[in-house]
């Protein structure tokens, strides 16, 4: 009977105009996020670029946070995120005048100096430009860097960006945090042959793909589902059915329970089948390259990631809408998903944290993905759960309310 | 399993107000209408009596099983309630096979029992067509065969006639007599034309209390001598209806028949006045009115 039951729910899910929405939202974002893909090549001896790396060197870190300093400053825009809101600031004369002095302090320069040097940067990127048919090309120089001055210790240059921090308002890339996590160095052959490797070894090539293909999905499913949750929760009501099913002999654990799986199946069923299609791209990639491929590494990646968004999705839509009525749980979901977003917004690559959306907007980096995996099995675990716990108060609400309990003027709603 | 509803002492509040006040019935087999104004308890009744909602404090059985048990009170059950509907883009058939699953039924007895009960109901044309697309009264017909799908020992029907054109009124009127045949039918209505044509074990139910318990052929009894039927000016009516519970009104030209209560039974009210035989709505109204006196 169960699972009769669970076929007729996931065709009434699936028939719904709700439900087709929800496949073309699929789809269409496949397409435009996922329809190019970056072919991994193995780094061979000599070549112009490695890519860049993360780097737990101090100078590296210091270096790099300067030089961004610098280019805001001559732009006056700032880009924060206060609360994980993206904000861009624009400083007034005093304020510019304390980024001036910490620029000064910190490269032992002066400003005029400083801004010298960024004006010749400039105009020798546009001496470096050259008109091809192709349109417009740079040619090779050199990136623009502030350089750090002799005895600027690591604490004190922390000290003085805190006040850039604070003159922003907060959330600024001139934290201490941001400053070490976003200090990235070309990488060497040595690094990008080792880097390589465990994308062949570890990844069997597909993980990295399905790493980039559950970051992207990941951002969908951890709100799209509560739409499919929200209409089938509130079809009985608007059907005027609830008091007739409600007298049926099924018990609310069966019929919620199904009715969650059913929700369930129907939202990550898309994603399945989109899934297949750069998994069998990865599988030719691999054998390309030489590598061992495991297929099943999509299915793995899906189930471990993907679906415990889905799980906490659904249920959100269930349980809000079971305790609210109406569509309130679209409202909560979204704002809660908004906030998640953006808590990640500046650092695409390895921010898990209890973030509903998980980052790693990277192909490959496989060592910042073994850094992060425990914190995303964590994470990924604690929604499972956090689901199933809000679908059993749902169910337990439901029974509830089916036997007469909190209900307005023997009102069933 | 003794086939017999018996209440005792039920009482269902909703915060302060009391929506069942003290009922004691017994209901036997067989058609028993539960007669009473809006508002008057008969939905709440019905609602706790399918165990949608909790009593406040007595005991009711039903067919030897405590209404606290739930499951088994459900699956002995079938409700029709007030204004039943179902997703409007399920077919007839989809939406029976639906509410079957979850009547427990296995795919064999679906299938046996759907087109038989849509049958029953006269809709059998319509198993294919969207519920939305069904009339009031065959939405109705709809839910009585949904209520019947596990073949329960007690059928409650909420208000089934209500908003029905006198045909479909009269068709539904049958169709529930011969589901009577073999279990107990619990009729909640306001309409007395549907006790009358239907129920001979009746309740009368008035802000949650039970007003009268018996046969309508009783509840005549109590009517009788105090019923008068006169022919009146309309200037006249509107003195009479001052006085007295006017029960029917016939329009004839400038005069109007009416039939009126009058409580002392010896005498005879005015000149023309006439004591009649009480048709039920008549002894209903009568019940109501004594009500009201006291």
């Amino acid at each position: 009977m169960g699972m009769t039951l669970f076929w007729k729910e996931c065709v009434q899910n699936m028939k719904s105009l709700t439900y087709l929405l929800y496949v073309c939202c699929m789809i269409l974002f496949f397409v435009t996020q996922l329809g190019e893909t970056t072919v991994i090549q193995e780094p061979k001896p000599g070549q112009e670029s490695y890519g860049t790396t993360l780097s737990d060197d101090k100078d590296v870190q210091m270096k790099c946070a300067l030089t961004d300093l610098m280019e805001s400053y001559m732009d006056n825009r700032y880009t924060t995120y206060p609360l994980g809101f993206y904000k861009e600031v624009q400083l007034n004369e005093t304020e510019q005048t304390t980024v001036e002095r910490v620029l000064e302090t910190l490269s032992g320069k002066t400003i005029e100096e400083l801004k010298e040097e960024f004006t010749a940067y400039q105009q020798q990127i546009e001496e470096s430009m050259i008109m091809t048919e192709e349109g417009m090309k740079f040619g090779k120089i050199q990136p623009f860097s502030v350089a750090l001055d002799t005895g600027i210790s690591y604490q004190m240059f922390i000290k003085e960006m805190k006040q850039v921090d604070q003159v922003l308002g907060g959330g600024s890339r001139f934290t201490e945090e941001r400053i070490k996590s976003e200090a990235y160095e070309e990488m060497t052959y040595e690094q990008a042959k080792e880097e390589y490797q465990k994308i062949i070894e570890k990844d069997k090539v597909s993980g990295a793909y399905a790493r980039l293909f559950c970051d992207y999905f990941g951002i969908m499913l951890a709100i799209m589902p509560v739409f499919l949750a929200v209409t089938r929760a509130v079809r009985d009501r608007r059907a005027k059915a609830l008091e007739v099913i409600g007298s049926k002999e099924i018990s609310s654990v069966k019929l919620l329970g199904i009715r969650y799986l059913a929700a369930v199946t129907a939202a990550i069923l898309p994603v399945v089948c989109l899934a297949v299609f750069p998994a069998m791209q990865a599988s030719y990639l691999a054998k390309n390259l030489g590598a061992k491929n495991d297929f099943w590494m999509y299915g793995k990646y899906l189930a471990g990631w993907l679906l415990p968004s889905v799980l906490f999705s659904v249920s959100a839509g269930f349980f809000f809408s079971e305790l609210f009525g109406g569509a309130a749980g679209i409202l909560i979901m979204c704002v809660y998903w908004l906030i998640s977003l953006f808590q990640s917004g500046y650092q695409l690559t390895g921010t898990v944290g209890w973030n509903l959306i998980p980052r790693f907007n990277s192909l490959g980096k496989t060592s910042i993905f073994e850094s992060i995996f425990l914190q995303l099995v964590v994470n990924r675990a604690a929604y499972a759960i956090a689901a199933i716990f809000m679908m059993a108060v749902t169910i337990w609400i439901y029974d509830k309310k089916r036997k007469g309990r909190w209900i307005r003027n023997g009102k069933y709603s | 399993m003794e086939k017999r509803i018996i209440l005792k002492d039920v009482c269902k509040n909703y915060g302060k107000k009391t929506a069942l006040d003290h009922i004691s019935l017994t209901i036997e087999n067989g058609m028993f209408g539960l007669l009473g104004p809006n508002g008057a308890g008969k939905t709440t009744l019905m609602k706790v009596l399918t165990s949608l909602q909790p009593k406040t404090s007595g005991e009711i059985s039903m067919c030897g099983i405590p209404i606290e048990k739930t499951k088994k009170i459900r699956s002995i059950v079938g409700y029709l309630p007030q204004d039943f509907s179902m997703y409007g883009t399920m077919s007839v058939y989809e939406g029976m096979d639906y509410l079957g699953v979850l009547s427990g039924l296995n795919k064999k007895k679906r299938k046996e029992r759907i087109p038989e009960l849509l049958k029953e109901v006269n809709l059998q044309e319509y198993r294919n067509k969207k519920i939305k697309i069904l009339s009031g009264g065959m939405k109705r017909r709809l839910g009585i065969a949904q209520a019947l799908l596990h073949d329960p020992e007690v059928l409650i029907v909420d208000e089934p006639t209500a908003g029905l054109d006198p045909e479909e009124r009269v068709r539904f009127r049958n169709l529930l007599c011969e589901i009577a045949q073999n279990r107990i039918v619990l009729l909640s209505t306001h309409i007395v034309g549907d006790i009358e044509a239907t129920c001979e074990e009746i309740a009368i139910l008035k802000e949650g209390k039970i007003l009268y318990r018996g046969t309508v052929t009783q509840l005549l009894t109590q009517a009788e001598g105090a019923i008068f039927e006169a022919e009146v000016s309309r200037i006249e009516l509107e003195k009479v209806k001052a006085r007295y519970c006017v029960t029917g009104m016939i329009s004839q030209g400038r005069h109007v028949q009416i039939r009126f209560v009058q409580e002392d039974k010896t005498k005879i009210p005015f000149e023309g006045a006439v004591r009649c035989e009480p048709n039920v709505e008549d002894a209903y109204l009568y019940l109501m009115h004594q009500e009201e006196m006291r």
